[in-house]
């Protein structure tokens, strides 16, 4: 059954509540004199953060066919998702080769990537000369006259 | 009096120069381009192109952010009137009329109405920040930390409480907002909190990476299901961008009617442009002699919420300027922009840097007639931008968010975080929770907490501390006002509905 924006923000709400509860519990208290106390302020957050979460998951709704926006769903067309995802990878992946392999070259690599999830493999001529003139200029813009220092990776020669 | 005039000619001085005017027709340009981009707001247009300011000196580089601000709202009702999209989300009344007026082949008067509207509404904020800048910084520097706890919870509870009608998914976002604020050492006692053994995190997480996250990418991450959409923009049916002397005569009164009100609702945190402009169209429309006219493409319908936004986002410089806080998601990212280049904004600022206070507010000036005569005569090409596909925008928006965030402190680590609150904020829009509290937090969580155990230390702990501050008595009372008003306001709405539900029925 679909939940409505309001019961999936409470649970999450409940849940990030205790978690975040039980964390606190886990912070050392300080050596040095301090009559407050790191936890102080943590406990109060989860205690508002536990409440609203309650308050939410409890709150009566009725759900009509006018107001069916108030039920919670993901978009229903599963390439936004794949691409959200891929978008993730490659953020994920960019992060992994930038020190190694140079800024040059992994911003010429994520943008093709980027162009790729958008235009699809048919453009591949597009996708590849895009990504190579976004990375190119973009490096002459910061690192040659914004004087940005960026890494250079294997071209560090 | 004669100290403001000083100062302000000081800020002449310094906005005057080459750099800085260049700074001021650059920012102008590219705020204008990512403010009328449908899906790029103000905030994340100034998220990404914090790169930029890198290695500026922080006057120039609050000048540009400035511009890029003011630009931001210029461009916003070019998409309002062009393609019946706002550029951003205070640009939505701009719509009504100014699209009907496109339609009906007046697209240049209407573009040209909305340039002077927001000149003029800009120009005499401006004039207003002059003389209450200062005054607003004086009046915090009296703070302790007890007032400045208050004022901070009643910044947030505004925030949260005028995000209409989301009083709890609101307060969800605050918390998740001060929670994160909360990651790393603690200032006071130096012990590790929730780094749950990453060493990087033992610095905190740095709340530029988590706007940028939040904004932009969560922004790009909704635009993957426009994808195909192009808009058709036709350059030659825009016509002369000019009003006629009788049109001046129709909208001149509005427009200073509709100027002083929505400055002043734009200091009060959480009244961003959407609400001065939507207050500036229903109240003119009541002194119109033909209201029936509106939403058909009425010259009054574009102006009046023109200079209301524009009134409202200069307005909302003070008090991110001379208290430091700031009182949109807007102005807490140039905050936050501003921190990372050593300049703590607040009423010091005003004290220790006059020439970046002054020389920011001399620089607004500046920038509302750059854009009216720069955006006049190029609103065509400019318009034609608008044709961008959305396919080549997107992997462009993505490469400039992770660049700028790589820029900060040259970790790839903040690449992942950048992903993750990426996907935050994509599933915060999806549960329809507001995300400008979540900035604003991020922000000033660090100083709530601060203040709140300064203040109570000195009462070892007891909260009988606020009782003896009559000023910060006034602003708990002010928080907990918006928050009776805004569950007011919910009972009415959920009254209505039931009552338009049964009589369906």
């Amino acid at each position: 059954m679909a939940m409505t924006k309001n019961k999936v923000t409470g649970v999450g709400a409940l849940v990030v509540g205790v978690l975040y509860f039980f964390a606190t519990m886990n912070v050392r208290t300080a050596a040095v004199s301090d009559p407050i106390g790191p936890r102080f302020f943590p406990y109060i957050l989860a205690v508002c953060m536990i409440f609203v979460g309650l308050l939410l998951v409890l709150k009566k709704e009725e759900v009509t066919e006018k107001n069916r926006a108030v039920l919670f769903a993901w978009p229903a067309d599963k390439e936004v998702l794949a691409r959200i995802v891929y978008t993730c990878v490659a953020g994920f992946g960019f992060g992994l080769i930038l020190d190694s392999l140079g800024y040059l070259i992994s911003s010429v690599l994520f943008m093709t990537a980027m162009m790729f999830i958008t235009y699809g493999p048919g453009r591949s001529f597009l996708n590849i000369s895009v990504g190579l003139i976004f990375g190119v200029s973009t490096y002459v813009v910061f690192f040659e006259l914004l004087q940005v220092s960026l890494p250079r990776g294997i071209l560090a020669f | 009096m004669e100290s403001i005039l000083s100062n302000l000619l000081l800020g002449f001085q310094n906005a005057l120069s080459l750099t800085n005017l260049l700074w001021v027709t650059i920012g102008s340009f590219l705020g204008t381009l990512f403010g009328m981009l449908p899906g790029i707001g103000p905030a994340t247009g100034i998220a990404i192109l914090i790169p930029l300011s890198y290695g500026m000196d922080p006057t120039t580089a609050l000048i540009t952010m400035c511009a890029i601000y003011y630009g931001a709202m210029f461009g916003g009702s070019i998409a309002s009137i062009m393609i019946n999209t706002p550029g951003d989300a205070s640009a939505i009344v701009t719509c009504w009329d100014g699209y009907r007026m496109a339609q009906k082949g007046f697209a240049g008067k209407a573009l040209a109405t909305s340039a002077i509207a927001s000149f003029v509404g800009g120009m005499i904020a401006c004039v207003m920040v002059v003389l209450l800048a200062q005054a607003a910084a004086s009046v915090a520097l009296k703070f302790g930390p007890a007032e400045m706890f208050a004022l901070v919870l009643f910044a947030m509870t505004a925030v949260v409480t005028l995000a209409e009608g989301k009083l709890l998914r609101g307060a969800v976002a605050l918390l998740i907002g001060v929670m994160i604020s909360t990651i790393g050492i603690d200032g006071q006692s130096g012990v590790f909190r929730f780094t749950m053994g990453i060493d990087i995190l033992q610095d905190g997480i740095e709340f530029l990476v988590a706007i940028i996250g939040c904004y932009a990418i969560a922004e790009v991450f909704n635009g993957y299901s426009e994808l195909n959409v192009v808009h058709e923009i036709d350059v030659k049916k825009i016509g002369r961008v000019m009003i006629s002397k009788e049109d001046w005569k129709q909208i001149w009164l509005p427009i200073v009617r509709s100027t002083p009100v929505a400055f002043f609702l734009g200091c009060l945190p959480g009244v961003g442009g959407s609400m001065t402009s939507l207050i500036a169209y229903t109240t003119e429309r009541q002194f119109s002699k033909n209201p029936e006219d509106w939403g058909h493409g009425d010259i009054v319908g574009i102006a009046a919420p023109e200079a209301a936004n524009n009134a409202s986002s200069t307005a909302s410089i003070i008090p991110m300027l001379a208290i430091g806080i700031p009182s949109s998601g807007t102005t807490a990212v140039m905050l936050g922009a501003l921190m990372m280049l050593g300049v703590q904004p607040g009423p010091m600022l005003f004290e220790m840097r006059p020439d970046v206070a002054w020389g920011v507010i001399a620089s607004m000036f500046i920038g509302n007639i750059v854009l009216v005569f720069m955006n006049m005569p190029m609103v065509p090409y400019i318009a034609k931008l608008l044709a961008l596909p959305q396919k080549l925008l997107i992997p462009i928006i993505v490469c400039l968010a992770f660049m700028g965030t790589y820029m900060m402190n040259y970790s790839t680590f903040d690449f992942y975080l950048l992903v993750l609150f990426g996907c935050l904020g994509y599933v915060m829009q999806k549960l329809d929770i507001p995300i400008p509290p979540m900035v604003l937090a991020l922000i000033l969580g660090d100083t709530m907490e601060k203040t709140l155990r300064q203040a109570l230390v000195a009462t070892d702990g007891s909260p009988a501390v606020f009782l003896d501050k009559p000023i910060a008595l006034v602003f708990f009372a002010l928080a907990a006002l918006s928050i009776v008003y805004s569950l007011y306001q919910n009972r009415k709405v959920e009254r209505k509905r039931k009552a338009a539900s049964l009589e369906t029925a």
